[in-house]
């Protein structure tokens, strides 16, 4: 094993830890362990089933595919796994950014116009994020990964 | 003998249960509102308060079964946005709470007994303060159904009138119902129908239709809509940068996306 794949191999590890963790809190806050999180730029609200303790899970088994593949990450078979796993971030992020742009598109409750402003529409977009959205860039390197290591020719 | 006693019984238990389901017969039921709840500490303990358990408590007490009246509203409004403007995030100590109110009404009255615990029948651990003092200065003490009613029959939208204390700090807040909100017969039509008895059917029919449009109103407005001495918060200006970094990262990432994806 290079050592290219040695520090791809600790990325994927700490990045599938964190991922699992984020998963498991997102669920614990939606069973009502503690209030709404709010860390930074990272929101985790807990108020919705399917967002949070359906969302939570998915995430949380992204995080374990990832953990399951990182130790012999040259493999095709164990890449796999991680591709998986990040693939399972990406669409609870996908979703949630999808879910920014369609509340954002509206104005509020109380406007008396339909359509939001240029200003409240970008406005909308800014933090906090939900844990699935601010993993998608890190995720994206194993996107990297694929096509970096072959792994895309090979399949 | 006995089916007519039987029959008299039935009918009296008839009515016995209309009375007992609202405490204005006809009244249609109070929209569905989420309010958030009043949270205070009873010692150790975080108590939270709803407006169900007021209507709850006012319906205990008169023995007519919860009722939402506009009374039991405006009371459990005029604390909450008392409470939310002297302690914001905090969460008060029962004991901290102080409650002067100027508006004689059962409702409102077992409202701020509840919330400061010197109601009866009530399990406390501490207890805040409540004082009925009349917009002339004067204390009422007889909390009893019957003097309060009595001292109800010449109220007026200048009546309703709260202050809510923080003793610790010794800051207070005055709150007073923005008089927009009551009909401008609606104090002659109530001293009709609820205190002398003597409106006419079209009379009782017009104020339980204000009653209602009351209560609904207290119910959904804005805090800073029903009271004087509570102000709009500022509406929050979007935050244009943070979005744009964003959605300027989030349009990068696409469009490379589609370029990789094209070239392979």
């Amino acid at each position: 094993m290079n050592t290219e794949h040695n520090t791809a191999q600790i990325y994927i590890a700490a990045l599938g830890l964190v991922t699992m963790i984020l998963g498991l809190v997102d669920i614990l806050v939606w069973i009502g362990f503690t209030g709404g999180i709010e860390f930074g730029i990272m929101e985790i609200a807990g108020d919705d089933f399917f967002r949070w303790a359906w969302g939570g899970l998915v995430v949380f088994l992204g995080g374990a595919l990832m953990l399951s593949g990182c130790r012999n990450v040259g493999n095709i078979q164990e890449f796999s796994k991680v591709l998986l796993g990040a693939a399972l971030v990406w669409i609870i992020a996908a979703c949630d950014i999808f879910a920014m742009i369609c509340e954002n598109i509206p104005a509020g409750e109380e406007a008396p116009e339909f359509l939001n402003s240029f200003a409240g529409f970008v406005g909308g977009f800014a933090p906090p994020y939900a844990p699935a959205v601010i993993l998608l860039p890190f995720t994206l390197v194993i996107a990297y990964f694929f096509y970096a290591w072959g792994f895309a020719d090979e399949s | 003998m006995r089916a007519r006693l039987i029959l008299a019984s039935l009918l009296m238990a008839a009515l016995l249960c209309t009375t007992a389901m609202a405490h204005m017969p006809g009244a249609a039921p109070a929209p569905d509102v989420e309010l958030r709840p009043i949270q205070i500490y009873d010692g150790n303990k975080l108590v939270e308060i709803s407006i169900d358990d007021l209507a709850a408590y006012h319906g205990k007490c008169t023995g007519q079964g919860p009722s939402k009246c506009p009374c039991v509203v405006i009371g459990y409004r005029a604390a909450e946005a008392g409470i939310n403007a002297l302690y914001g995030d905090e969460i008060p100590e029962r004991s901290d709470i102080m409650i002067i109110s100027a508006y004689p009404s059962m409702g409102s009255l077992q409202d701020f007994q509840y919330i400061t615990g010197t109601g009866p029948e009530m399990d406390y651990k501490e207890t805040g303060t409540f004082n009925l003092i009349l917009a002339d200065g004067t204390e009422i003490t007889d909390f009893s159904n019957k003097n309060i009613k009595k001292i109800s029959g010449n109220i007026g939208p200048d009546d309703c009138k709260f202050t809510i204390i923080r003793e610790s700090t010794g800051k207070s807040i005055d709150l007073a119902l923005n008089g927009d909100i009551f009909p401008s017969d609606y104090f002659d039509l109530r001293k009709k129908v609820k205190i002398t008895k003597n409106a006419t059917p079209e009379e009782s029919q017009k104020f339980l239709d204000e009653y209602v449009a009351l209560r609904d109103a207290a119910l959904t407005k804005p805090a800073w809509e029903l009271f004087k001495g509570i102000d709009e918060p500022p509406e929050e200006e979007p935050d244009v940068f943070g979005g744009g970094i964003f959605l300027s990262i989030f349009i990068l990432f696409v469009a490379a996306g589609i370029i990789i994806i094209r070239r392979k």
